[in-house]
């Protein structure tokens, strides 16, 4: 959610290339908002009323991590770009619609590019060619950084240290599905298991991740 | 499917690792009216853990020219569409919803059996309803379609001769561009050129569904459909989304 704080602020900064003005208060200080969920429903208010500004500080917010996803999906930059445009696309046309009950609006961004990725990679991907290329390996994960106090960093080592105390097979499992765009039935070809198997791995990896998510941010 | 089941499978729904029928089906519930046992609150917190698998993965640069293209294709096609009151417009897309994944069933497994049925369709738009009663029917003629290379455009033609009754349905449509419509048009013999049958509205969530009435039959029945996606007053098929093959 700090990315979005640090693009709002960079966007209306007196010296923002975007030419549009941000309250100044009676002091002469930039009236930042109070919060980044404020940041959010103001922004995609203004995309839903046509401002391209708006959407371009959701891009510039969101974009890199949407890119990261659909590249590991697909592994084709044109096709990853693609996918960027569609998912920006659709933010356009859905901002209205956007119901802040259901999550962030980078969960929800994050959602689209992975969903629109996994649709082109099945659409023009042969399965046994796509259970071929998944990888063998498990996700290089970030290690924490020491005394960096930034919230996404923080997710980051959260989410990472919460993959890593997994078990090996239902990170595995969770890593196919999500990275890698497998099916269940294909994660068991790929894992050489039983599909009951594939499919109780990843229904114990995601509810085991909660768990452990919840505890570390409790 | 009930509650508990749905609530099995959404950790794999939100990783969009379920298969087609699967996904089809926890759709469908999802949609239908009536009492849920925290399913909806279930697939929330489920979708919004899933998103965070992305935060391991170093952010990837976009290269300018993306933000440019998406920018003149917002600027192409005006400003998004206004949402109605937030209640209706739930419903309407969750019928939509429950479409699309009927019609996801339908392709994949034919006829519908009126038991897993119901109550889904209760909670599709009126439109879709007139389509029900054909893919209950084991009688009628069901033609998919095939999707143009690299498209994910879904389709199937429903065809009652005896009844001469045709009800195409489509999703996984882009919204066309300003100018641009969906185009349905027949071939009718080897070599002859392909005439207009008729123009078809998408609803936003990239469905169309169209009773096309006796016009497919007349004067023969077409050997292929072609569906495209071209300006208003395209005299013939260029940009093809889809084709299905009629032929016996």
């Amino acid at each position: 959610m700090n990315r979005i704080r640090g693009v709002v602020e960079a966007i209306y900064s007196p010296h923002s290339p975007f030419g549009v003005t941000w309250p100044i208060s009676s002091a002469g200080t930039l009236s930042a908002p109070r919060s980044s969920d404020d940041d959010e429903s103001t922004l995609l208010l203004r995309v839903a009323r046509g401002d391209v500004t708006a959407l371009r500080v959701l891009y510039d917010a969101y974009a890199g991590r949407a890119m990261a996803i659909a590249m590991r999906v697909l592994r084709d930059e044109t096709a990853a770009e693609d996918v960027i445009q569609e998912t920006f696309l659709e933010v356009w046309r859905r901002a209205g619609d956007f119901d802040r009950r259901r999550g962030g609006i980078g969960a929800w961004v994050t959602t689209i590019a992975h969903s629109r990725a996994i649709d082109r990679l099945r659409s023009s991907t042969t399965r046994s060619r796509a259970i071929a290329a998944a990888s063998d390996l498990l996700i290089p994960l970030p290690q924490p950084l020491p005394s960096d106090g930034m919230e996404r960093r923080r997710d980051e080592a959260r989410v990472a240290a919460a993959l890593a105390a997994l078990p090996v097979e239902q990170r595995r499992a969770i890593e196919l599905a999500y990275f890698e765009g497998l099916t269940q039935g294909e994660i068991a070809v790929k894992m050489h298991s039983p599909l009951g198997t594939a499919k109780e791995r990843v229904r114990l990896a995601i509810n085991k991740l909660a768990k452990l998510l919840k505890s570390t941010e409790d | 499917m009930d509650c508990r089941d749905f609530k099995d499978l959404v950790p794999a729904l939100a990783l969009e690792t379920l298969d087609k029928s699967e996904r089809a089906d926890c759709v469908a519930h999802l949609a239908t009216r009536g009492q849920h046992d925290g399913c909806h609150k279930a697939e929330t917190h489920a979708r919004a853990l899933v998103a965070r698998l992305a935060d391991v993965l170093p952010d990837h640069p976009v290269k300018p020219g993306v933000w440019h293209a998406i920018e003149q294709r917002v600027t192409a096609s005006g400003p998004p569409p206004a949402p109605t009151r937030r209640r209706p417009r739930w419903r309407e897309l969750g019928g939509w919803v429950v479409a699309a994944a009927l019609l996801a069933l339908y392709v994949q497994k034919g006829p519908l059996r009126a038991s897993s049925f119901a109550d889904a369709a209760s909670a599709s738009p009126p439109a879709f309803e007139h389509a029900a009663a054909l893919m209950m029917d084991q009688k009628v003629r069901r033609y998919v379609f095939r999707p143009a290379q690299g498209g994910t455009a879904r389709g199937a033609l429903l065809l009652a001769p005896t009844l001469r009754k045709a009800m195409i349905l489509i999703d996984r449509v882009a919204p066309p561009r300003p100018g641009h419509g969906l185009h349905l048009w027949a071939v009718r013999g080897a070599g002859a050129p392909p005439a207009l049958v008729t123009r078809l509205d998408a609803a936003d969530v990239g469905i169309a569904i169209a009773d096309l009435g006796a016009i497919l039959f007349e004067p023969t029945l077409p050997s292929e459909l072609l569906l495209s996606n071209d300006p208003a007053d395209a005299a013939s098929p260029h940009s093809v989304l889809m084709t299905a093959n009629l032929a016996p």
